[in-house]
């Protein structure tokens, strides 16, 4: 540790702090990775430059930051293509500095200068960034640090919108099965956020791609893995439920294929699963104009199907009135079919 | 360090289970091998088919966990999926929690001198947390644990089942959804959610259980106890039985448990109190605890006994055992929320007992009966914490860095509603049955901003299914179907 960190000096500008961050980055080259000492020295001088600018970002804990400064600050960073660059260096940074840059990322993109999203803008103009983060979960070192900046990026919808066209979307469906549950779990977690958020941007990007996104949505459906499974059942009626992608519902219901992957997962060994899957199923069921080929299914497996619903119950101790109304519609529905 | 230390492998089988050392409801800790290294780690197996909300807390604490990075925090090696169950690989503390110490062999609380060691590790901990922008949310001698060597780190991040949890705490706990002795008045009250200054009151609480072997008001029914800490002057070190302990311990006690958040010692200062300056090592003052004892899997053993012919006593029906080890996960301090008025009306319901320090293992009967009391009013407490989780995860997550931003909730909210109208349902009655919908597919015991606000807008299409079966037809024609598949479909075996 270097004792220049605690000489009271005059305190920086924006600009001369933005000018040391990019030179301090500019430094972790090639040539000093290979150097032990070289290298560890140009991490020191990162990391003491991300504390200055979260200190003028976000205050000490005593004084607020300077509302200029910070204006000045953001507006500095992107001229300078410094975010191409935390972006590109992430991987090689030390833990505090990425701990800091995560905290500062925020802010940055919130942070409007002349009413301007300054930093968003940037991403706009540099959008294979956002490509980038979204690689990143396959190094478990760095996945829950980009994991944290792409989901500030998707709150903007046109960040999200990018995403969901762009060809790393259909990375996700890999690394919500990655093995570490902290990786795995943030993915589904940045997935959830892309298919939820602006229900506008996720119903254009559903219709646009109905039977590749949902073709890759039934391996989810149908994991092996419990969590997978789950989650996504979860998030399918989070997604296909709201308002904006009624159409898309519409769709979806009247496929046989995935009313037997409903039904298959009717059956699964978890009671949580099955609870989620009915709230799926009943539309399915209660759709008014259901195409034969459904009502043949549900028909030819009518008693199977009763006798499974009758003894779904979500549980001791829950607000079950209305799931038993529910229930009991369902019920009638199929009872109603006949073969 | 962090990038520094050595990775453990997410496959199952390169760990060797050895011996349970901890246990709950919905979770086990057990003494395993790390094969590749031949290294003691623990592991805890979280059923998460026990778990009913989504998995977000889980994931919160497991990525809070994983990215600590402090000697005296404990902290995740690593965390994977093993059918139903979540396994969080951590180090071994070899001894177990304080709790479980105390229940093994010091029934009637430790000395003052192991206490200051214990605590002011805990303490450098919770500096380091608060540091970084985490609210434990949890400090309790059962996630105090222990190490061969004198070491003590905190654990457990207030969401997921306790880990080296056991003993009268267990059992007080199933009857309820976890105790609030811990908790801060302002945690109890309406409207008002866990800052960094409840973790100081936790802490106070701490140090009076290290010091008498249990908690204060521990031996009450909760409902009891929320309103006793709410109502009641603040517990101390001032029975008969606490002359023995110094001056400074019982001022640092004193300091913690101010009723007045605002007036409660930061970490920082609390490090610098006198009973902190004089506490000696944890090496010196610790480490002699356990040299005469079994190994803690004997101990956890023989505990484990106790409270399973306790629970036997209590014979309590399964079905309902099994509602409440549900209700578990949503665990008291992340879902409090309670309306005081009526908790009085529930509470008045609990017979009285008189003083918590005269209270005998005897009087246990006694207790079974009225806690029975407090477990029937369960459901109802639980429909609030429903109504207002909304309300807690906000608050819940100061310092997180993904909290859901306010005007994204708003929007949200704007789109649902507009599209009501737009749909022409607007009427009162579909309004209302369509939040009831909302709540049932979600179960009450989701927690969860944005689900709050995505249920009613889902219940809705269902009623407007309903409807629409009935006269108005929503539905535009569907395709006419070509040459129907007509087979017998099921999955063979199901």
């Amino acid at each position: 540790m270097s004792f220049s960190f605690f000489k009271v000096s005059r305190p920086k500008t924006p600009q001369e702090v933005v000018k040391s961050i990019k030179e301090s980055l500019v430094a972790l080259d090639t040539k000093t990775v290979v150097e032990v000492k070289a290298l560890e020295k140009a991490l020191e001088e990162v990391e003491k430059n991300f504390v200055t600018m979260r200190t003028m970002l976000s205050g000490d804990g005593e004084s607020e930051p300077n509302l200029d400064q910070v204006s000045q600050l953001v507006e500095e960073i992107c001229k300078e293509e410094v975010l191409t660059l935390v972006i590109h260096k992430l991987p090689i940074l030390g833990w505090e500095a990425r701990k800091d840059l995560v905290h500062c990322w925020s802010i940055l993109l919130k942070q409007k200068v002349d009413s301007n999203d300054c930093c968003v803008e940037y991403i706009e103009q540099h959008f294979e960034l956002l490509d980038v983060l979204v690689v990143y979960y396959d190094n478990k070192e760095i996945a829950l640090s980009s994991g944290i900046m792409l989901r500030e990026c998707i709150k903007f919808p046109n960040l999200a919108k990018y995403i969901l066209e762009s060809a790393s979307f259909a990375l996700f469906f890999k690394f919500v099965e990655l093995p570490n549950f902290d990786v795995s779990s943030d993915a589904f977690s940045t997935f959830k956020d892309l298919l939820t958020k602006h229900g506008n941007v996720v119903a254009e990007f559903l219709t646009a791609h109905y039977d590749e996104f949902f073709d890759q949505y039934e391996n989810l459906l149908t994991s092996p893995n419990y969590v997978t499974r789950r989650q996504s059942i979860k998030l399918l009626s989070d997604f296909l439920l709201e308002s904006p992608n009624a159409q898309i519902m519409k769709r979806y219901i009247l496929e046989v294929r995935y009313l037997k992957v409903m039904m298959r997962l009717l059956t699964d060994s978890s009671k949580n699963i099955q609870l989620s899957v009915f709230h799926i199923f009943k539309i399915f069921v209660a759709n008014p104009n259901k195409p034969r080929d459904v009502k043949i299914i549900l028909g030819k497996n009518q008693e199977k199907l009763l006798g499974l619903l009758h003894s779904l119950s979500p549980g001791k101790g829950s607000e079950d009135e209305q799931f038993e109304e529910e229930k009991e519609f369902i019920i009638k529905e199929i009872e109603r079919i006949s073969v | 360090m962090g990038s520094g230390s050595r990775s453990y492998s997410a496959n199952p089988s390169d760990y060797k289970l050895l011996e349970e050392v901890g246990y709950g409801a919905s979770a086990t800790v057990y003494h395993a091998v790390y094969i590749p290294y031949n290294e003691e780690v623990a592991v805890k197996s979280l059923d998460l088919d026990r778990c009913n909300s989504n998995f977000d807390d889980i994931r919160k604490e497991a990525q809070i966990m994983s990215l600590i990075d402090h000697r005296n925090v404990v902290k995740s090696y690593c965390s994977f999926v093993v059918d139903h169950k979540l396994w969080v690989i951590m180090p071994f503390m070899a001894q177990g929690s304080c709790l479980h110490l105390m229940k093994a062999a010091y029934p009637d609380g430790l000395e003052e001198d192991a206490i200051g060691s214990i605590l002011k590790e805990t303490l450098k901990a919770l500096d380091y947390l608060h540091q970084h922008g985490h609210i434990h949310r949890d400090v309790k001698a059962g996630n105090i644990l222990l190490d061969t060597n004198g070491e003590v780190k905190l654990s457990d991040f207030g969401v997921s089942a306790s880990m080296f949890d056991t003993g009268d705490r267990q059992r007080s706990r199933n009857t309820f959804v976890g105790t609030p002795c811990w908790m801060a008045p302002e945690v109890l009250q309406p409207g008002t959610g866990y800052n960094f200054k409840a973790d100081i009151w936790s802490f106070g609480i701490t140090a009076l259980e290290l010091a008498h072997g249990h908690a204060p008001f521990s031996k009450y029914p909760p409902m009891k106890v929320l309103l006793m800490t709410i109502q009641n002057a603040p517990p101390g070190l001032d029975y008969d039985r606490d002359k023995k302990f110094s001056k400074s311990f019982k001022e640092m006690v004193a300091m913690c448990l101010v009723k007045d958040q605002t007036k409660r010692p930061s970490v920082d200062k609390l490090l610098k109190h006198s009973f902190f300056k004089q506490a000696k090592p944890p090496e010196l003052s610790v480490k002699k605890l356990f040299a005469d004892l079994p190994p803690l899997w004997t101990r956890v053993k023989a505990l484990q006994l106790k409270d399973a012919a306790q629970l036997a006593l209590k014979r309590m029906p399964s079905a309902e055992q099994e509602a409440i080890s549900q209700s578990e996960y949503k665990r008291g301090v992340s879902a409090w929320n309670f309306d005081v008025e009526d908790l009085k009306a529930q509470a008045s319901l609990v017979q009285d007992e008189d003083d918590i320090a005269e209270i005998t293992e005897e009087d246990e009967n006694k207790f079974f009966s009225s806690n029975r009391d407090a477990s029937d009013s369960q459901s109802s407490v639980d429909k609030r914490n429903s109504d207002n989780s909304q309300q807690d995860e906000s608050t819940l997550q100061v310092g997180g860095n993904d909290v859901p931003h306010n005007d994204k909730i708003n929007g949200l909210v704007a789109e649902a509603t507009e599209s009501t109208s737009e749909k022409d349902v607007g009427t009162s009655k579909i309004k209302t049955q369509a939040v009831k919908a909302g709540k049932t597919q979600s179960g009450p015991l989701v927690p969860g901003t944005v689900l709050g606000h995505y249920l009613p807008e889902r219940g809705r299409l269902f009623e407007s299914y309903a409807q629409s079966c009935l006269s108005i037809l929503i539905y535009i024609a569907p395709r006419t179907a070509g040459v129907c598949q007509i087979w017998l479909w099921w999955p063979v075996g199901a």
